[in-house]
């Protein structure tokens, strides 16, 4: 499978891009989540919501190839 | 306050009254209108003067915080003449000269779960310009409680979150975000900065969905959480489903479970001071005692000052060149704006030198300034 991947706000500062494909197998948002722990482990500590195709989806629901992820932090800056 | 339009109004307001979608009624609906901005800061600044200009008849303005030099780079309702007052009255002075002919009403007050949900009556819509997550879920929470939309935005850096909460039964700010991040890991715009021109796009936003609320036009951003990105350019939309649980749950409380509720506490932001750590309280009892050296690791031009017989001033930069020729005996308090300076060279100090005799003021200056 191959993922489209943002990232947001404070979530860019682990990963250092805004950006990526991500090929992985295929994935529910549960086992995204896991992944993105593996590859950023310092994303350990941090709040975030994963979209799928701009949806929350249900965190057991495959991700269909070449789905847009959003991981999204919350802000609270004003 | 008439809803009726005077003649002055209409001449005022032609061009949205000559809009098929404002018209005389339209108009009369935003003059009829009250809105109720929670902080006069970066994003309650563009939004309170759209507010004001489009003519919402009663706007009411709450914040607690004096305006600061720092603040001038986005937050363009103060001027430098404005430094050290209520932001809530300057913004409520300036919005009068701006539009005369609306009510504007300064509550120069933190908002709390005592005074929220009595204050949130009184208007139709509430605008969250806070700039902290307990406040935030408080304001939420009010919301919900007294049934009034909520038009959230918030800012990090370059990237702005934007949209319409508890409005026509959709989702709350719960329903994104149930818990609220580990206290310290997501950092306001004092400690990481913020592009001035951001809040002025989110903030006119809100405004916007503000106004759409009380013309009943449009597409109100409900269930949908709309993301700016300055750098890119580029806006996106998440769509946002409701966590009828997570409603359920704050519409179970009472009035009285409400005013007990600790919003920093749910945000694990309540003062559980570490070993290394002292409170604005400790430090101010600490002023002139002759066996603490406190030392202020800020620049000169950084404000408040802190002012005593044993404060003296070693920046951050000049205690770190000569970090291996720092001795001392006393007990030592390291000081800064907001915290994060002192906590680094407490760090390297304690490496340093194995001292254990040094503590730093959690929250720095900026927390001995706020009392309360």
């Amino acid at each position: 499978m191959t993922y489209s991947i943002y990232y947001f706000g404070k979530i860019t500062e682990h990963t250092n891009c805004n950006y990526e494909r991500l090929n992985c197998e295929l994935s529910t948002v549960k086992g995204m989540k896991e992944a993105l722990l593996k590859k950023y482990p310092t994303l350990r500590n941090e709040t975030f919501k994963i979209a799928v195709n701009k949806n929350f989806i249900d965190e057991e629901i495959l991700i269909a190839n070449d789905s847009e992820i959003a991981v999204l932090p919350p802000f609270a800056g004003g | 306050m008439s809803e009726e339009l005077t003649r002055n109004d209409l001449k005022r307001y032609n061009r949205h009254v000559i809009l098929d979608e404002v018209g005389l009624a339209g108009q009369e609906k935003i003059k009829a209108a009250k809105v109720l901005v929670i902080g006069a800061g970066g994003l309650g600044s563009p939004a309170l003067q759209y507010l004001a200009a489009a003519g919402v008849g009663t706007i009411g303005i709450v914040d607690f915080d004096y305006v600061d030099l720092s603040n001038l780079q986005r937050q363009i309702l103060f001027t430098p003449a404005d430094i050290g007052k209520n932001k809530a009255v300057v913004a409520s002075e300036r919005l009068k000269q701006l539009n005369d002919s609306i009510e504007i009403i300064p509550y120069a007050e933190r908002l709390t779960t005592k005074n929220a949900l009595g204050l949130f009556q009184q208007f139709d819509i509430i605008v969250d310009g806070t700039d902290n997550f307990s406040t935030r879920y408080l304001v939420n929470d009010a919301a919900l409680l007294t049934g009034k939309p909520l038009v959230y935005g918030s800012i990090y850096k370059f990237q702005g979150q934007i949209s319409v909460f508890n409005y026509k039964n959709g989702p709350s700010y719960r329903c994104l975000f149930p818990e609220p991040p580990a206290p310290g890991t997501i950092k306001n715009c004092s400690e990481i900065g913020v592009i001035g021109v951001l809040p002025g796009v989110i903030g006119t936003q809100q405004a916007n969905e503000a106004l759409k609320i009380i013309l009943e036009i449009g597409e109100v951003q409900s269930g949908k959480l709309m993301l700016y990105d300055a750098l890119t350019a580029m806006y996106s939309t998440i769509n946002i489903q409701v966590a009828q649980q997570e409603i359920d749950r704050v519409k179970a409380m009472s009035q009285q479970d409400f005013e007990l509720m600790d919003y920093d506490l749910f945000c694990g932001i309540k003062n559980e001071l570490s070993e290394h750590e002292i409170d604005a309280n400790t430090l101010r009892s600490w002023i002139d005692a002759i066996d603490i050296r406190i030392i202020d690791l800020r620049e000169e031009w950084e404000e408040p000052a802190l002012e005593g017989t044993n404060v003296e001033r070693i920046t951050m930069n000049a205690i770190l060149h000569q970090i291996n020729r720092f001795i001392t005996e006393k007990k030592v308090v390291l000081v800064c704006q907001t915290g994060i300076r002192s906590n680094q060279v407490r760090i390297l100090l304690e490496q340093e030198h194995q001292l254990n005799n040094i503590v730093e003021l959690k929250g720095g200056m900026e927390s001995y300034d706020k009392k309360g």
